[in-house]
């Protein structure tokens, strides 16, 4: 068989390798420069609950009483003792166990009661049913952030980026773990979109400089700032030079962009200040730095109290303070597997998160959606207290709460705790923001089953023993608040503001 | 970049012919309906010099942009124009031919070129234009214009970890070495560090991080004392098996375990590694399969689940470098998925892929997942303990049935797509990168030569070297 | 906690500490001896894609030099540890507070099994506090002890003067020193003329001695030359 590759052909091919280089080009992405539209960009915050965060053991219970079927006590339910529901609210909610000597851990503590979350923000609070389409860990959580590929293997975060975060220093962070921190495969996102990793929220500050605070001030090992400058310029001169430039490298050439155009925007910023979480333990003065002034400011050390030993508590912080400095549009963290400990040897998570529910599934969920929805409460009140030019950084944020699957909706007839669950297809997301229909639950859960009803995408009409919604609709579901479009976009108006 | 499909007048109507045949529903023996997502290995069996079916199955990505709900991209949209009357086994490949000369997603390559280039037909993004390497002419198997000193640059940092000195590279130069001469440097270099403590400690543990799925908290090194196995042991297999030119089917084939010793001597431990605690291997030798049975591989992957699909998966992606959540390696069997656990896989979205996904697990439910110093553990009445109504069905990999575990892994290491995932395994690695169209056709050399060459892994590193990726002739 | 856990946690009980025994390999030299040359194997038949009319696209041409060899060749270069080279705040290795910045992956920890496929955005601070707190400390050592790297500069000096013949063959030679140390290579002229003229004064600036090491070195260590291969 012989063919011949066309003109035609060769011209669609050069089209595409132009298009690949104005997608390395980083000019205009990081151009300080006001953006050319006067909407001010909106915000994407992903919270990846690792393990698989079950809706129906925080805002979508069902209640013991409600159970039927022909086992109604082997289903997952929840004595009303544990249950609350504040008035004109559409959430019903399970309790901190631990307040109530009802299941809960002596080795793993419940520090929140979920119903806190919505009292200060059910209005903007959305909770839609899901059903999943893998119970891989990995492979789940990948697909919580691609919507399982309907936007061509773009990540939310990528598609936020892409839309709300050109010009900006660091457009996407990805502090999580696992499978959410994942790149997309989607080859049209320019790498100015794709997600800087950050896998330690308290050291990053120091690796948004080149230099500053790596010597005591005063270091005679330490030359002098200008004289740095003067190096970097000369550096710049001798990469014209180098048996390198010969090559063609689109990585380098990034590099080089980089370090030309980024690196001075970073380190003129200041960043190394404006996201320093350490404030305390260090003499940071005397490596010439200080914390970041809006730990002062906002209270950061009441809002963020085991700020140094908590790394979730220290990756929500340094989310808001990457949304307050105007640096990032799109950041995604969460507990991974590993746990924190705190100073005196508290575990502030359960092991592997919320995969430690395969042992203790009602301990699990419990301590690790007040731990998710603690640290949603907290970035939501900053962002609510910080003002913008038209009112505040809440106006235009959105959460995310994703997760990889549901899990099993049995237990032991009669069991209050200590069983394990498995993986589940059948789950719900939380999301809150003033841009999605607040105060809803769409879908429900079916009281023979404890499965989890769908919904209908334009109408919100709960669909009984059918769950037709996937990890597709809750992509769209953030894309259509955020603005971000696409050709699959699913129409999900019922969500939607 | 945006496309419109060429969708034909009569679209809506072939297409929801296309969607039943393409999810075709049939009754099985008990009346459960069942999908038969059979086209990618109708594609392989039409184009069997196709890339993608070469060491590997068809994509579904070939002709779909999403498979549930379905939705295609150019080429597959122009298939829904062409496939003809009959079953939708026989009227593909008629179809798939008709469209040879078609250029479906308008990128300037016919159809039949990209499938045999390994691009996509759908994706006006995914083109190459292609020219035939040519074969090594000299003595050294080597193109025109390999750069050696490029390569020993590479070659030292990749395996021993460092760039050569100064002074290594005179030496290298040194008496102005004939072409054949820096290729016995270059390869002795090769050698040196394939022995390096920076390739076989840092290096082999980097390369299998992905397959072995660490997690600290829960290891043997756990902060909170809950250890669920010990990985290191997966690791120092690992090691071992790739070092040495040992035979690397015992990656899959390994009856035996590996310790090291305090100098960072690899030995093999023969029998079961009995403990107290969760960090043995209590898996008789008999029944072992090297990576894929250590208690590790079964508490991460089967970790408390009946059926362990992914336990199955993991080891055809890790090990046969098919991912069945990316719709790679799809290759039903007839009559499944059975839904043997009752988790509604028979649905049409689920089918999809249970039917190649379920027949390959069944095997791996005879083994314990997360059960203290017994995971990993051989028991046959498992599946019959954990799911009511067992029959023990029969497994199948790549279209051939097996016994058991064992026979899973003997059966895959015959395959081609065992010694391609190891080629890209290790180029990968190396260069950082995916291989291009053109290159993967030079890497089907290296990996077709895994037998004649001992089955070594080290044999496998010093032909990747060789290759235009490797050495800047591209 | 419940009966149940409690069992769990029983079964799973505390197992031995396994040392992981991780290291960059400077040890061995590549000399090399006679090596088994791989057999030549047929290429397959090529499918006729004519190519006349268009020329492939070059793929990347260069690998990233990530984590553990960066540290290395500078530690190695610099005759310095790897795990004190540069330590960020006084205590904690720079490669390892950067660790993903400069292209590590991290296992055990967060799950990042796969390391970034390329350089990051803040890639660039990560190399520049590597190779300068490496340069610095290299430079301090050499002008108070025995000089290791440095060793024809006067490094006690205010400052040098290039048009000094005496002083600029000392430059010349450290530079050069440096630069087949960290590149493995000798400078060009043009090369070294741009780095010994980072000791002229410019800008009401006049660099010590001490500081025309450091930033020579640094200048050198952070070129892209020392990145990617």
């Amino acid at each position: 068989m012989t063919r011949s590759f066309s003109s035609s052909g060769r011209r669609s091919f050069l089209r595409g390798a132009a298009a690949a280089g104005t997608a390395l080009a980083l000019g205009p992405s990081f151009a300080s420069r006001a953006r050319a539209d006067t909407v001010a960009p909106r915000l994407l915050f992903v919270i990846g609950a690792s393990g698989g965060a079950s809706i129906i053991d925080s805002f979508l219970p069902l209640p013991a009483t409600q159970a039927s079927g022909p086992s109604p006590n082997e289903l997952i339910a929840y004595p009303d003792v544990a249950l609350t529901q504040l008035p004109g609210s559409a959430f019903r909610v399970v309790k901190n166990l631990d307040n109530l000597g009802v299941g809960g851990s002596p080795l793993f503590r419940c520090t929140f009661e979920h119903s806190e979350l919505v009292r200060a923000h059910g209005q903007d609070m959305l909770v839609a049913t899901v059903q999943n389409t893998s119970v891989n860990h990995v492979v789940a959580q990948s697909r919580a952030m691609n919507g399982a590929g309907i936007d061509g293997g773009r990540t939310i975060l990528e598609a936020a980026a892409m839309t709300h975060g050109e010009g900006m220093i660091l457009p996407a962070v990805n502090l999580a773990s696992g499978g959410y921190l994942e790149p997309g495969t989607h080859a049209a996102v320019p790498d100015w979109a794709r997600a800087e990793i950050v896998n330690d929220p308290i050291r990053f500050a120091a690796s948004t400089d080149g230099s500053r605070g790596l010597f005591p001030t005063g270091d005679r090992r330490m030359p002098r700032a200008g004289l740095l400058a003067r190096a970097r310029a000369t550096r710049e001169q001798l990469e014209d030079l180098s048996p390198l430039a010969m090559r063609t490298s689109p990585m380098r050439s990034r590099y080089l962009e980089l370090r030309r155009t980024l690196q001075p925007r970073m380190e003129a910023a200041d960043l190394i200040d404006s996201l320093m979480l350490v404030s305390s333990g260090f003499d940071l003065a005397a490596y010439g730095l200080s914390p970041s002034p809006a730990i002062e400011e906002m209270g950061l050390l009441d809002v963020f109290p085991h700020l140094l030993e908590d790394r979730f508590q220290a990756q929500t912080c340094l989310a808001y303070l990457l949304a307050r400095e105007g640096l990032s549009a799109a950041i995604a963290w969460g507990p991974g597997f590993a746990p924190s400990f705190l100073a005196d040897g508290t575990i502030t998570d359960t092991p592997i998160s919320f995969d430690f529910s395969h042992n203790d599934h009602v301990t699990t969920q419990n301590v690790m959606w007040a731990r998710v929805a603690s640290q949603v409460d907290a970035l939501a009140r900053l962002l609510k207290a910080t003002p913008t030019s038209d009112g505040t950084l809440w106006d235009r944020s959105l959460v995310y709460v994703a997760t990889d699957f549901g899990r099993d909706r049995t237990r032991p007839a009669g069991a209050t705790g200590g069983f394990g669950t498995g993986h589940h297809l059948s789950n719900g997301n939380v999301f809150l923001s003033p841009l999605l229909r607040g105060n809803t639950v769409l879908g429900g859960v079916a009281t023979d089953t404890a499965l989890t009803d769908g919904w209908d995408p334009t109408t919100g009409a709960r669909t009984p023993g059918r769950n037709d919604i996937r990890e597709g609709h809750l992509y769209s579901i953030v894309a259509s608040a955020l603005g971000i479009d696409f050709p699959n976009r699913l129409d999900v108006r019922a969500a939607v503001r | 970049m945006e496309r419109d499909a060429p969708i034909p007048p009569d679209a809506p109507a072939r297409c929801a012919r296309l969607l039943a045949m393409a999810l075709a529903l049939s009754a099985s023996a008990t009346g459960t309906a069942y999908a038969r997502p059979s086209a990618p290995s109708i594609l392989c069996e039409t184009y069997p010099d196709a890339p993608q079916c070469s060491g590997s199955l068809g994509t579904c990505a070939t002709c779909h942009t999403s498979t549930w709900p379905p939705a295609w991209n150019p080429y597959g949209a122009a298939l829904i124009g062409a496939v003809g009357e009959g079953t939708f086994e026989h009227a593909l490949p008629t179809a798939l031919r008709s469209l040879d000369d078609a250029d479906s997603d308008a990128d300037g390559v016919a159809n039949a070129d990209e499938l045999l280039l390994g691009t996509n037909p759908g994706d006006a993004d995914d083109a190459w234009p292609w020219c035939a390497p040519t074969a090594p002419s000299g003595a050294l198997p080597v193109a025109e214009g390999f750069d050696f000193e490029r390569a020993l640059r590479r070659v030292a940092i990749v395996y021993c970890g460092r760039q050569p000195t100064y002074d290594e590279l005179q030496t290298f130069r040194a008496g102005a070495p004939s072409p054949e001469v820096q290729y016995e440097r270059l390869h002795a270099t090769v050698e040196l560090c394939l022995g390096s403590r920076a390739w076989r400690v840092t290096g082999l543990r980097r390369l299998v991080d992905a397959r072995i799925r660490p997690i600290g908290a829960v290891g043997a090194d756990s902060p909170v004392d809950i250890v669920i196995g010990d990985y290191e042991w997966d690791y120092r297999l690992f090691r071992y098996v790739m070092t040495d030119d040992r035979d690397v089917r015992d990656l899959l084939l390994a009856d035996y375990h590996v310790t090291e010793s305090a100098d960072g001597t690899l030995s093999r431990v023969e029998g079961l590694v009995t403990r107290r605690d969760t960090t043995g291997q209590p898996l008789e030798p008999e029944r072992r399969a090297g990576m894929i049975t250590t208690s590790w591989f079964f508490s991460i992957n089967t970790m408390f689940s009946a059926l362990p699909r992914t336990t199955a998966a993991q080891a055809y992606r890790a090990w046969l470098g098919m991912d069945i959540a990316r719709q790679e390696g799809i290759d039903p069997v007839a009559g499944e998925p059975r839904d043997v656990d009752h988790r509604g896989v028979t649905e049409a979205q689920c089918a999809a892929c249970h039917s190649t996904l379920d027949p390959l697990s069944y095997a791996f439910a005879s083994f314990e997942g997360i059960r203290g110093p017994r995971t990993g553990a051989y028991d046959a009445s498992r599946p019959s303990r954990l799911i009511p109504g067992w029959s023990a069905p029969d497994t199948y990999l790549l279209g051939e049935q097996v016994t058991d575990v064992r026979a899973w892994a003997e059966r895959a290491v015959t395959t081609e797509a065992f010694a391609r995932n190891l080629a890209l395994m290790l180029f990968r690695d190396a260069l950082g990168r995916e291989p291009t169209p053109s290159e993967l056709a030079e890497l089907r050399v290296v990996w077709r030569a895994l037998e004649r060459d001992g089955w070594s892994a080290n044999r496998m590193v010093h032909r990747i070297v060789d290759t235009r990726a490797f050495g800047g002739a591209s | 906690m419940s009966t149940h856990a409690r069992n769990v946690l029983a079964v799973l009980a505390p197992s031995a500490l396994l040392a992981l025994l991780c290291g960059c390999g400077a040890e061995e030299s590549f000399l090399p001896p006679v090596l088994p040359r791989s057999t030549p194997v047929e290429l397959p038949p090529p499918h006729e894609v004519a190519c006349e009319t268009a020329t492939p696209p070059t793929p990347e041409t260069l690998i990233w030099k990530r984590a553990d060899p960066l540290a290395a060749d500078v530690a190695l270069a610099l005759s310095l540890e790897p795990d004190t080279m540069c330590l960020e705040l006084g205590v904690l290795p720079c490669v390892e507070a950067e660790h993903v910045a400069l292209g590590g992956s991290d296992p055990l920890g967060t799950g990042l099994y796969t390391p970034p496929a390329r350089p990051g955005l803040t890639t660039p601070n990560a190399v520049d506090r590597l190779v300068l707190a490496a340069c610095a400390e290299r430079v301090d050592r050499d002008a108070t002890g025995p000089a290791v790297v440095l060793t024809e500069t006067d490094l006690a000096a205010a400052s040098l003067d290039p048009d000094d013949a005496t002083t600029r063959a000392a430059m010349e030679a450290d530079a050069r020193s440096l630069h087949r140390r960290l590149l493995a290579r000798d400078p060009s002229s043009d090369e070294l003329t741009l780095l010994i003229d980072l000791a002229r004064p410019a800008d009401g600036l006049t660099p010590t001695a001490r500081e025309w090491a450091t930033l020579t070195c640094f200048a050198i260590g952070t070129r892209t030359d020392n990145l990617f291969f």
